[in-house]
């Protein structure tokens, strides 16, 4: 036996404690309750935390903190952050790769292509974050001295319940555009496959994304999603992961502080996007500017 | 579906249809402010706050019922806007003379009647314009009051008739804030002289040079078109306040 292979057979095995994602920080629930992940063949992969209220709440308040921040960044230095995402998860590819195979029960070359997707995906809403504005807003021609413009604005703290099926390329198809705006948001990790997503944090907290933009719980889903929807300073709120059931008290709930709402619909997430998940988070706001022109009245107003 | 009304409704419209395919539009209720710098050309924002408030009699979502006036011409910005409420004319909404026409209904002229007696027993000043009201008809004469806080239900809900609420503020921050204090965020309009010229602020520097470099960079009340997010609108105050104040703007890491 050479002495490199008994090394190796002493050495202890280190498994990773998967932690939540919020505020820049990699807490625990405060629950201190973990539930069971396993692959798609049913074998234990590792536990993950099982998030509470209050953890959901921690989460909005992280969130809402970070959106004067990030909202108010230039539309370019977003895009840049979006991009830098992307080259930190192409360094750690391998490890993606491996997560998502075992959570859907890939093969390795299939997960390898999911993952280069999810990279694409990165860059490609990185490229739409200071372009959107140019196709959703603009100047409007008005009966009166004014210089009437419309442009588009984040809509504030969004809450996101991932697709169930699709945990990582579906994960960031649904996260991407919603901070690409200036959004910021709380996503809710596949119940059945969180692992990807909570990785996925550790990947955002060293790409230059100011910490609460993007936070990560993981649990059971309407444990989760109910007082998300309820809560008073979330601004929207994405049903994609809940089944018809749960959308629709998810929905009722949302109504009490007229909440957007994206209704579950089906997406194929292999293929490019449209802009419309962009646009299904930014409010318009209208600007009148007197032009200082003198008007019928012989005034400028 | 679209809808304009009530908040109240529009809340009950979308719990109804939760969980279905419909498309919803909502256009509800606004508490909108309009915000007055002590540099400010006083008569062209008394001109724009009676347009904001008294047209149609109030009864519009995007109303500017809310005045916030810096404290340093509180007193000067009164006695101008009373002087110009003096002159408003009511009656006849068909005469194209007529100022301020009559409320829709008996019911909206006592929910009005009922808030304004309310403001006043909650200490705020109530004063109205001499004028008279015609005979018939469901009249309410143009009142704006004085002395009222953030707390106070007349800062706070819609009345949807011709009542102004005037709040005073010290420095921007407190304006901003005092204006996003509001449920009911919809519209807002900024009154200052500086602004446009000045301002280096961040994405919106295009838009400003392209208006005017001199003369007035005060905003008419902006309409938001998503009308359902108070965030919006809350933020709107925000984002001009950017365009409009190089102060603002050297402080533009916090909100």
């Amino acid at each position: 036996m050479s002495a490199a292979e008994k090394s190796e057979q002493q050495r202890l095995s280190v498994f990773k404690t998967y932690k939540l994602y919020v505020g820049g920080k990699f807490p625990r629930s405060e629950s201190g309750r973990v539930y069971e992940v396993s692959d798609s063949k049913g074998k234990w992969l590792a536990n993950a935390p099982q998030s509470s209220r209050k953890d959901a709440r921690d989460a909005v308040v992280a969130a809402r903190k970070a959106f004067g921040g990030w909202s108010g960044a230039t539309a370019y230095n977003r895009g840049q952050v979006l991009y830098r995402v992307a080259e930190m998860l192409e360094g750690r590819k391998e490890q993606f790769v491996r997560e998502v195979a075992d959570a859907e029960g890939l093969s390795k070359s299939k997960a390898a292509a999911v993952v280069d997707a999810a990279i694409d995906r990165w860059v490609w809403y990185a490229g739409w974050t200071d372009k959107i504005a140019q196709i959703v807003g603009g100047g409007n021609p008005v009966a009166g001295p004014y210089f009437n413009l419309s442009s588009p604005e984040p809509t504030g703290v969004v809450t996101v319940l991932a697709p169930q099926e699709s945990s990582f390329l579906g994960l960031v198809s649904v996260i991407a555009p919603v901070i690409a705006t200036g959004n910021t948001v709380i996503v809710i990790a596949s119940e059945k496959s969180p692992l990807p997503a909570l990785s996925l944090g550790e990947v955002l907290a060293t790409s230059d994304l100011p910490g609460g933009v993007v936070n990560v719980l993981s649990g059971r889903t309407a444990e989760i999603a109910a007082p998300l929807a309820a809560h008073q300073d979330v601004n929207a709120i994405d049903l994609t992961g809940a089944d018809e059931a749960l959308a629709k008290e998810l929905e009722i709930a949302a109504a009490d502080n007229l909440k957007r709402v994206l209704r579950p619909q089906p997406v194929d997430y292999a293929r490019t996007p449209g802009i419309e998940r962009l646009t299904a988070f930014l409010e318009t706001k209208t600007v009148w500017h007197p032009t200082g022109s003198l008007g019928a009245s012989g005034s400028s107003y | 579906m679209a809808f304009t009304g009530s908040t109240a409704v529009g809340k009950a419209i979308a719990r109804q249809i939760a969980g279905s395919h419909k498309k919803v539009t909502l256009e509800l209720g606004g508490k909108g402010a309009n915000i007055v710098f002590d540099d400010a050309p006083i008569d062209q924002a008394v001109e724009g706050i009676v347009s904001g408030i008294f047209f149609n009699q109030g009864q519009v979502c995007c109303a500017g019922s809310r005045l916030l006036v810096q404290e340093s011409i509180h007193d000067e910005l009164l006695d101008s806007l009373k002087r110009r409420l003096s002159t408003l004319r009511l009656g006849d909404p068909l005469d194209k003379n007529t100022d301020i026409g009559a409320i829709n209904s008996a019911e909206q002229l006592s929910r009005i009647t009922t808030l304004v007696d309310q403001g006043e027993a909650e200490g705020a000043e109530r004063w109205s314009p001499a004028c008279e009201l015609p005979s018939s008809g469901y009249w309410f004469a143009p009142t704006l009051f004085t002395n009222v806080t953030q707390a106070h239900t007349i800062a706070r809900d819609e009345i949807f008739g011709p009542v102004l609420s005037v709040l005073t503020f010290r420095t921007p921050d407190e304006a901003v804030a005092k204006a996003n204090n509001s449920p009911y965020g919809l519209s807002a309009g900024i009154w200052t002289e500086k602004g446009s010229a000045s301002s280096p602020s961040r994405a919106s520097s295009a838009r400003v040079s392209s208006g005017p470099t001199r003369s007035t960079s005060s905003t008419r009340p902006r309409r938001s078109a998503g009308t359902r997010s108070r965030a919006s609108a809350a933020r709107a105050v925000v984002t001009a306040w950017r365009r409009t104040s190089p102060r603002r703007a050297r402080r533009a890491s916090d909100k």
